[in-house]
C-alpha cells in the first residue's frame, strides 16, 4: 500500500499541478487561441460524450485487432524459422521490408486495393507493429543459454520439459519487449489508416476537427490518442512486472 | 562488389516477380501499373520526385540535427545528475509513446503549414531513441576504465568525455538508425496533415489523383531512402563496434 502511495504519489502531484498552471495561465490570457485550457476540452468530451466515445471504439476495436492479428502470425513465423532454420532469412527480410515501406505509402496503395473499409485499416495495423513483435519473439526463442541446456539436456530433460522450464522462461523478457514496444505503434497504425479513409474513429475525428479549425476537439482527439498508446504501453509493462519477476526487462 | 552483384540480382528477381504477378493474376491496370511504366513516369517526372524529396530529406535532417544536439544535452544532464533523470524521465517516457501521427496535428496549429511542422515533429520523433541509446552507451562502459579515471581524480564530466563517450559510438549509431527511419516516417506524416510539399504530400495526390505509376514511383522512392538511411547508420555502428571490439579484445 505504502508503495504503491510511493509510485503514484509524485506522478500525479505533478499532473495536477500542471492542469493547474495550465488551466490559470489560460484563464489569464496568457495562451494563444490555439491552446485551449483543460476545462475547454473536458467540456468538450462532456458536451458530447456519444461523439467522443463513438470515435474512439473504433480505433480500439481496430488497434487492438490488428494487433492480435499481427502477435498470431509473427508468432507462428517466429517458431517456423526457430524450427526450420533455412526459413529464417526470407521470414525476416519479409517482414524487414514491409517494415521498410513507410507506412503512409502502405495506407494509400491498401486503400486502393481493399478499399476504405475496416479490413483495410486492421490490415494496416498488423503491418505497422509486425516488426517489433517478430523480432522480440525470434530473440526470445534464441535466448536460453546453451549450457543451460547442455544441463537440462544431461539431466535427459524431455523436449517438453526443455521448453517449459528453459525455452519459455528464457525468452519472456524478449517476448514482452517486442509486445510492448509494437503496443503504441498498433494506435498510430490505426489513426493513419482512419486518415487514408474512414467514417469513424479518432483518427477521421481529429482530420475533421482540424479542417474546421474546432481547436478544442483537435487536442481532445490528440490527447485521447496519446493517453491510449501510454495505456497499452503500460499495461505490458504491467503485466510483464507481474509475470518476470527475476528479470529487470530490457529497454526500459 | 559481390554484393553489388546480390543486389543488383534481387533488384531483377523483383522485377521479374512483379511482371509474372501482373500476367498470371490478369491483375488490372487500375491496381498495379507495370515496372515498366512506372520507370518511364520516373524518368518523366524525376524533377517532381527530386524536388519532394529533397523537401522531405531537409526537414528530416535538419530535425534530427536538432534532435541530436537536444538529446546530447540532456543525457549530459542525466548522466551527472541522477536527481535530474529521476525526475524527467517519466514525464519523457510518456511523451515517448505519444504517436507521431497524432502529435502533427498540434504542431501544425502551433507552427502552420510549412516544413517547420515536419521538422518539430522529427525532433519530437527522433529524439528519444537517440537519448535512451546515448545513455545506455554511458552505462555500458567498461568499469576498470571508470575506476582508472576516478583514481587519477578526474571529474565526472572528464570521466563522461575520456570514456563514457567513445563507448557510447556504437549505441548512439543504432540509436540513429531508429531515428532516422522515424524521421522520414514523421516529416512525410507531418506533410500529410500540412498539405505542404515533399514525398509523402506527393504519394497522396498521386494517389488521390489516380496516378498509379507516379504513385507507386514515389512509394519505392521512400523505400530506397528508408534503406538508404538504414544502410548508412548500419555501416558507421559497424565501423564503431569494430574499434569496440578491438579495443575489449581477449588478452588487453
Amino acid at each position: 500500500m505504502k508503495r504503491s502511495l510511493l509510485a503514484f504519489g509524485p506522478p500525479l502531484i505533478l499532473v495536477i499541478l500542471a492542469l493547474t498552471v495550465w488551466e490559470g495561465a489560460k484563464r489569464l490570457g496568457g495562451l494563444p487561441v490555439f491552446i485551449p485550457g483543460p476545462a475547454q476540452i473536458w467540456a468538450e468530451l462532456a458536451g458530447s460524450p456519444s461523439l467522443f466515445f463513438g470515435n474512439l471504439w473504433p480505433t480500439v476495436t481496430t488497434a487492438a485487432t490488428g494487433y492480435g492479428v499481427a502477435a498470431v502470425i509473427t508468432v507462428i513465423g517466429a517458431a517456423i524459422s526457430a524450427m526450420l532454420p533455412p526459413l529464417r532469412t526470407p521470414i525476416y527480410g519479409l517482414s524487414i521490408t514491409i517494415n521498410a515501406v513507410p507506412i503512409i505509402a502502405k495506407a494509400p496503395l491498401l486503400a486502393l486495393w481493399l478499399g476504405t473499409g475496416p479490413s483495410m485499416h486492421v490490415i494496416i495495423v498488423a503491418l505497422t507493429c509486425q516488426f517489433p513483435l517478430l523480432v522480440g519473439t525470434l530473440q526470445g526463442l534464441g535466448a536460453a543459454d546453451p549450457r543451460q541446456r547442455e544441463m537440462l539436456h544431461s539431466l535427459s530433460a524431455s523436449p517438453w520439459q526443455l521448453l517449459w522450464h528453459l525455452r519459455l522462461p528464457a525468452s519472456l523478457p524478449y517476448l514482452f519487449a517486442g509486445f510492448r514496444i509494437a503496443a503504441p505503434l498498433a494506435v498510430l497504425g490505426a489513426v493513419t489508416a482512419e486518415w487514408a479513409g474512414a467514417n469513424s474513429g479518432l483518427g477521421a475525428m481529429m482530420l475533421y476537427a482540424l479542417f474546421s479549425y474546432d481547436i478544442a476537439k483537435v487536442w481532445l482527439s490528440v490527447l485521447a490518442c496519446c493517453l491510449l498508446s501510454a495505456l497499452a504501453y503500460g499495461l505490458w509493462a504491467v503485466v510483464e512486472r507481474r509475470i518476470v519477476t527475476w528479470d529487470d526487462g530490457l529497454d526500459r | 562488389m559481390r554484393r553489388a552483384l546480390i543486389l543488383l540480382l534481387i533488384l531483377a528477381l523483383l522485377w521479374l516477380g512483379w511482371e509474372a504477378v501482373l500476367v498470371i493474376f490478369e491483375i488490372p491496370a487500375w491496381m498495379l501499373p507495370t515496372p515498366r511504366g512506372v520507370a518511364e513516369e520516373a524518368v518523366r517526372s524525376w524533377r517532381i520526385l527530386v524536388g519532394q524529396a529533397a523537401f522531405t530529406l531537409s526537414a528530416a535532417v535538419l530535425g534530427l540535427a536538432a534532435a541530436l544536439a537536444f538529446a546530447a544535452f540532456f543525457s549530459v544532464v542525466f548522466a551527472l545528475s541522477r536527481l535530474a533523470e529521476r525526475a524527467a524521465m517519466p514525464a519523457l517516457i510518456i511523451a515517448r509513446s505519444a504517436p507521431a501521427a497524432a502529435i502533427a496535428p498540434l504542431i501544425m496549429l502551433f507552427t502552420g503549414r510549412g516544413i517547420a511542422t515536419s521538422i518539430v515533429v522529427v525532433v519530437l520523433v527522433g529524439f528519444f531513441p537517440l537519448l535512451v541509446n546515448l545513455l545506455r552507451g554511458y552505462a555500458a562502459a567498461d568499469r576498470n576504465a571508470i575506476e582508472l579515471m576516478h583514481v587519477h581524480g578526474a571529474s565526472p564530466l572528464r570521466t563522461l568525455v575520456t570514456v563514457r563517450l567513445p563507448y557510447a559510438l556504437p549505441f548512439l549509431f543504432a540509436g540513429l538508425r531508429v531515428a532516422s527511419a522515424a524521421a522520414l516516417l514523421g516529416a512525410m506524416l507531418s506533410e500529410w496533415m500540412t498539405g505542404s510539399d515533399g514525398l509523402g504530400q506527393l504519394i497522396l495526390d498521386a494517389a488521390e489523383l489516380r496516378e498509379l505509376e507516379l504513385l507507386w514511383a514515389a512509394v519505392l522512392l521512400s523505400v530506397a531512402m528508408a534503406l538508404m538511411a538504414f544502410g548508412a547508420t548500419t555501416m558507421a555502428e559497424a565501423r564503431a563496434t569494430r574499434w569496440r571490439q578491438a579495443s575489449v579484445a581477449p588478452g588487453l
